[in-house]
């Protein structure tokens, strides 16, 4: 009895409105390249591993007229000085924030970029020219130092858990980057719009949804920081985010059927005048 | 072995059931009115807060001091009633008005009386908290506060909320909270409400808004269980409430106690208002809490605190009611008599 119990129990079903969305998104080529640099010291770095996290959401509808990008329904103006919330149904982000195990890392890293310690360090010393340093301002130059480092401060075993050296996120389409992606668990509306933008770095290698005071802590002997993450409310307010040089998706993908793949293209650049 | 454990499951079930948690909420009664609706009150500045803080404590009715004095408008400073129960399914509280001065406002409720969790540690407990509260003699309500215009409620009749309805392009609809009333819990949580007779502050931000009217609810979370009403004091200040420090010791006297006729009807005033005494020894109390001297106090007047103190909890006080109301003592403030 307990037993049918229990059965009857699993095969439940709750009728929830909410769908698991598949689909994949696609950037140009040219959204790998990015200004590095003040005064003479300026270059474009074209480099896939600079990108920061691709942010998509899930909303009723993308409008233009309110930024120079296109930009979500907004809902009404609660607290003044800010937008209406856009109120999005669900979303996700190819790529987020994580820790590279030295404070000067912090805001730094983004999942699915690099493949391997090696590639971290070699981004950061031969493309960006702006050494990893230890807390003491050592440049980090070898493997070995990086992964005992990380190993020691973050109480791992592994590399597998090092979530920021497990392979890139993208593949190479020819004229596009091609990233495949799920929304888990997004409250579904037929004709929905999912939509997104990229957080591409500063000059200066930082980026704008990214808060350095908030995050997860580190307290390591004489070391005590927050670790960054990004903002809790990017999805509801995109257009306080989205600054020079950041990619936007110009034209939303509808949703009419949640079973079916969705394709995204992120390929509108957004320049301050 | 496994069919005796679902028959002690299903029996604990059963009994579980049986509890439906009546006996926490007092009976109604026709003596207090379980929605109020106060007017308006005026922004009262810090000087007044402190000069009823000081009436209060030298004896004064502090109803009587807010009916007595007025802020700069002409305008009430400040508010202290008694609630009653409401009935099963209805939402009870008292709601009044203030206009925005252009800066912040701090909004204060302090419902009746004080309470402490009793410290119960097997080693050194805190000493400041080792006497039991009586937990049925006090009330707990919560505050919210936003502007007039998006408040849903009666005045006098239904208390409401500040939540509207957003619809989307899809013809979702999405629920905004208004109310401009934002406490943080301990644990940094935003919405929060504080518990069993404790104040709830907020500060709202009425700049651009000079003049513009918002509304105060003080919804009754609890009703004391010992008299079935709540009483509470109420003002809206000048400034931030992290500046003021608003807490449990900033109204005192909010303890009220209705005056009956000889047939044991509460009295009211040609304004229908209710005519209030502070409750015996309960600025005392308010003051063992603020000065942290509740041990001694609760121990001189266990009627006033709890009735579950253990023997030795009062061990090491030596001070008794005849000590503490000689001029001399420094725990003076304490004496009932």
């Amino acid at each position: 009895m307990f037993l049918s119990f229990i059965l009857v129990s699993c095969s439940f079903e709750e009728n929830l409105p909410h769908q698991d969305l598949q689909g994949t998104v696609r950037l140009p080529k040219e959204a790998s390249q990015f200004l590095f640099g003040v005064g003479e010291e300026q270059r474009v770095i074209d480099d896939i591993r600079g990108m920061g996290p691709i942010y998509l959401g899930a909303f009723p509808s993308v409008q233009e007229g309110l930024y120079p990008f296109t930009h979500p329904e907004m809902g009404p103006i609660v607290n003044d000085g800010q937008d209406g919330d856009t109120y999005p149904y669900g979303g996700t982000t190819v790529g987020r924030f994580d820790w590279a195990c030295y404070q000067s890392m912090v805001c730094k890293t983004v999942t699915g970029r690099y493949s391997s310690y090696e590639d971290l360090l070699d981004f950061h010393n031969n493309v960006l020219e702006q050494p990893i340093l230890t807390a003491e301002g050592h440049e980090v130059t070898s493997k070995e130092e990086f992964q005992e480092r990380c190993f020691e401060v973050l109480y791992s075993t592994g590399d597998q858990e090092m979530l920021f050296i497990q392979g890139s996120d993208f593949q190479d389409n020819g004229d596009e980057w091609v990233a495949e992606v799920d929304l888990p668990h997004v409250f579904f509306e037929e004709g929905m719009s999912v939509w997104g933008w990229i957080d591409m770095p500063s000059v200066t290698f930082d980026f704008n949804t990214c808060d350095t005071e908030q995050g997860a802590q580190v307290n390591y002997y004489d070391q005590r920081y927050s670790l960054g993450t990004n903002y809790q409310d990017l999805l509801n307010f995109p257009g306080k985010y989205i600054d020079n040089g950041d990619w936007v998706a110009q034209e939303a993908a509808i949703i009419t059927d949640p079973e079916k793949d969705f394709d995204l293209e992120i390929g509108y650049q957004y320049v301050e005048e | 072995m496994l069919k005796n454990s679902i028959s002690a499951l299903f029996i604990a079930f059963t009994f579980g059931c049986d509890r439906s948690g009546i006996e926490l909420v007092p009976e109604t009664n026709g003596d207090f009115d379980s929605v109020i609706e106060v007017g308006e009150v005026g922004v009262m500045t810090t000087v007044q807060l402190q000069e009823l803080q000081s009436a209060v404590l030298s004896g004064t009715n502090p109803q009587e001091w807010c009916d007595n004095n007025t802020t700069a408008d002409g305008k009430r400073p400040c508010y202290f009633g008694i609630l009653g129960q409401a009935e099963v399914g209805v939402k009870g509280g008292a709601t009044m008005t203030f206009k925005g001065t252009g800066s912040d406002v701090c909004l204060i409720v302090d419902p009746e009386t004080v309470f402490w969790n009793t410290a119960v540690a097997a080693t050194r407990p805190e000493r400041e908290w080792r006497y039991p509260d009586f937990e049925e003699d006090d009330g707990d309500i919560d505050l919210y506060a936003g502007l007039s215009s998006y408040y849903t409620g009666s005045p006098g009749l239904e208390i409401g909320d500040f939540k509207g309805f957003y619809t989307d392009s899809l013809g979702n609809q999405v629920e905004i909270e208004y109310g401009e009333c934002i406490q943080t819990g301990s644990n940094g949580a935003a919405n929060a409400h504080a518990g069993r007779a404790s104040v709830e502050s907020c500060t709202i931000n009425t700049y651009n808004r000079t003049g513009i009217e918002y509304t105060m609810v003080l919804e009754s979370f609890s009703i004391p269980l010992d008299d079935g009403s709540l009483s509470f004091g109420v003002a809206a200040v000048e400034g931030r409430c992290s500046d003021i420090g608003a807490t449990e010791c900033t109204l005192y006297g909010e303890s009220l106690v209705a005056n009956r006729d000889d047939n044991g009807d509460v009295t009211r005033d040609e304004d229908g208002e209710l005519s209030t005494y502070v409750r015996d020894c309960s600025r005392q109390l308010e003051l063992a809490y603020c000065r942290g001297s509740l041990l001694e106090f609760c121990c001189i007047y266990p009627e006033m605190c709890g009735e579950d103190a253990t023997e030795s909890t009062c061990a090491t006080i030596s001070e008794t009611e005849e000590s503490i109301c000689s001029s001399s003592s420094e725990f003076n403030y304490l004496c009932c008599q």
